[in-house]
């Protein structure tokens, strides 16, 4: 555990000693999310109808920009091979990459959910606890798939195209789940829990299904 | 009348009898090109092995399979004897020196050496990261980041991180590369202290002088095959520079590999 928190903070060292990407991502998310606002229909009811599908989509646009990024550090001067053979489980090595990645996509969520739920006239603060929930199960399952396969493309002749080509058809079920939870909890002030749950259960379901086969297929992808 | 049962023969000492790490006839083939071809190579506690060879020999490759980065296509590596978890039990006590630094560039020396010395489960990772820097004489630039420091003070960075704990293996790809004559005088000193303190040093490098100075034995490669192994008389060891010669000249021309002389 101390040497997982200590990959993890690493991670957040990196990240304070050479900022923008959080800022880069956020931004870019904001300008996703204007377009869609200019490109749909101006009244308030079509344009409360199309955000929560906008604001995940945004979202993993966002991530993939992000996720290309996991293992910059790691492959400038190789310092990957100085973590591989470190006496760390290659599991908790996968984890705690994972794990930073899923704090830098909930930087981004911060930031970006109030200005996006007030572009679209949604009331941010009353489905606050389910969304929550929603984004806690979906930026873990995207950091997950997105680290392997990250890992995966990091050495890859045209990796900046091949990661959201295999990512975006992958993490489809989860931004489903992410968006239909999202339009649950916005449809009634109080939303039914089950109909809620149901997405819920699925996006728990996919983070568990790529936390096993990500630290199965990072353990045999880092031995060439 | 019985036949008097055969005396029990003692079992003939194998190359990898008492080896910290062994290669036994291993192989590496990237994308159909055969890295390595068959090699076996052991290194004792307490011994230098140099990996002779030019570039493209395969020394690179060797050392990653014997660190246990790189999983052979053929043959096995042994720790301490046995096969079973050798990647996972060599991760515990190695330190590798390769052509990149391995070190993180936005981070300073001592924040590199302290998150590997945490990593390696130090007590004090700060400490340790300390006494590694000052062993290397590198103390001076600690708090600079690694990517603005000068490509010798990077290299010795880099070998303090490898040196760092005492690991009881050490896999180094071109230490001195980099370095100017005081720091490979320096290494050359820490590297004959570790050596006589009992670790097992595997050294690949394509010039001969400051690795022979070393090195108890030294093996040839050269297109992946091991071409010659032998004793080291030193520095100046004619026979060694002949058979250098003699295996880079006849390279790929299918020869088998020469057993160690006596």
């Amino acid at each position: 555990m101390r040497r997982w928190g200590a990959i993890v903070l690493n991670d957040l060292r990196l990240e304070w000693r050479r900022p923008g990407r959080v800022a880069a991502i956020a931004v870019f998310a904001l300008l996703a999310g204007v377009v869609f606002v200019l490109a749909s229909d101006p009244e308030p009811e079509p344009l409360a109808r199309l955000g929560p599908g906008a604001f995940w989509v945004a979202i993993l646009f966002a991530g993939t920009l992000g996720l290309g990024k996991t293992f910059a550090e790691e492959e400038r001067d190789d310092a990957m091979t100085a973590l591989l053979l470190s006496p760390v489980d290659r599991s908790a090595l996968f984890l705690a990459k994972a794990a930073s990645t899923a704090l830098f996509l909930l930087a981004v969520e911060v930031v970006m959910a109030p200005v996006f739920f007030a572009m679209f006239g949604l009331p941010l603060l009353r489905v606050l606890p389910g969304l929550a929930a929603l984004a806690a199960l979906a930026t873990a399952g995207l950091a997950l798939l997105g680290t392997l396969l990250a890992f995966l493309t990091a050495r890859a002749a045209g990796r900046e195209l091949l990661l959201p080509v295999l990512l975006l058809p992958l993490v489809l079920p989860l931004l489903v789940a992410a968006a239909r939870g999202t339009r649950v909890l916005l449809a009634s002030p109080v939303p039914a829990l089950a109909d809620l749950s149901a997405w819920l259960t699925l996006m728990a379901a996919f983070d568990v299904v790529f936390a096993v086969l990500g630290c199965w297929g990072f353990e045999r992808a880092v031995e060439e | 009348m019985a036949a008097a049962p055969a005396p029990i023969q003692p079992p003939r000492p194998s190359p990898a009898d008492g080896a910290l790490v062994a290669l036994e006839r291993v192989s590496k083939v990237f994308r159909r090109r055969a890295a390595l071809r068959d090699v076996s190579l052991a290194v004792r506690p307490g011994s230098c092995v140099a990996v002779l060879g030019p570039n493209g020999a395969g020394k690179s490759t060797l050392l990653r399979v014997a660190a246990g980065l790189t999983r052979p296509s053929a043959g096995r590596v042994l720790v301490r004897g046995s096969e079973r978890d050798a990647a996972a039990r060599l991760r515990a006590s190695v330190g590798y020196v390769a052509h990149s630094t391995l070190l993180y560039e936005p981070l300073t020396p001592r924040e590199n050496l302290t998150l590997f010395a945490r990593l390696a489960g130090a007590a004090a990772p700060g400490e340790r990261a300390a006494e590694a820097l000052r062993a290397l004489d590198v103390d001076r630039h600690a708090d600079r980041a690694v990517g603005v420091l000068s490509r010798g003070t990077r290299q010795r960075v880099a070998l303090a991180r490898a040196l760092m704990g005492r690991p009881p293996l050490l896999l180094l790809d071109e230490p001195f590369a980099g370095l100017d004559s005081a720091g490979a005088a320096r290494l050359l000193e820490l590297l004959r202290e570790a050596r006589d303190r009992g670790a097992a040093i595997l050294l690949a490098t394509h010039g001969r002088e400051a690795a022979l100075e070393l090195a108890d034995e030294a093996a040839i490669l050269a297109a992946g095959r091991l071409r010659h192994r032998g004793p080291v008389s030193g520095p100046g060891d004619a026979d060694l520079a002949h058979a250098y010669l003699r295996a880079t000249a006849d390279a790929g021309d299918g020869e088998p590999v020469r057993e160690p002389r006596a």
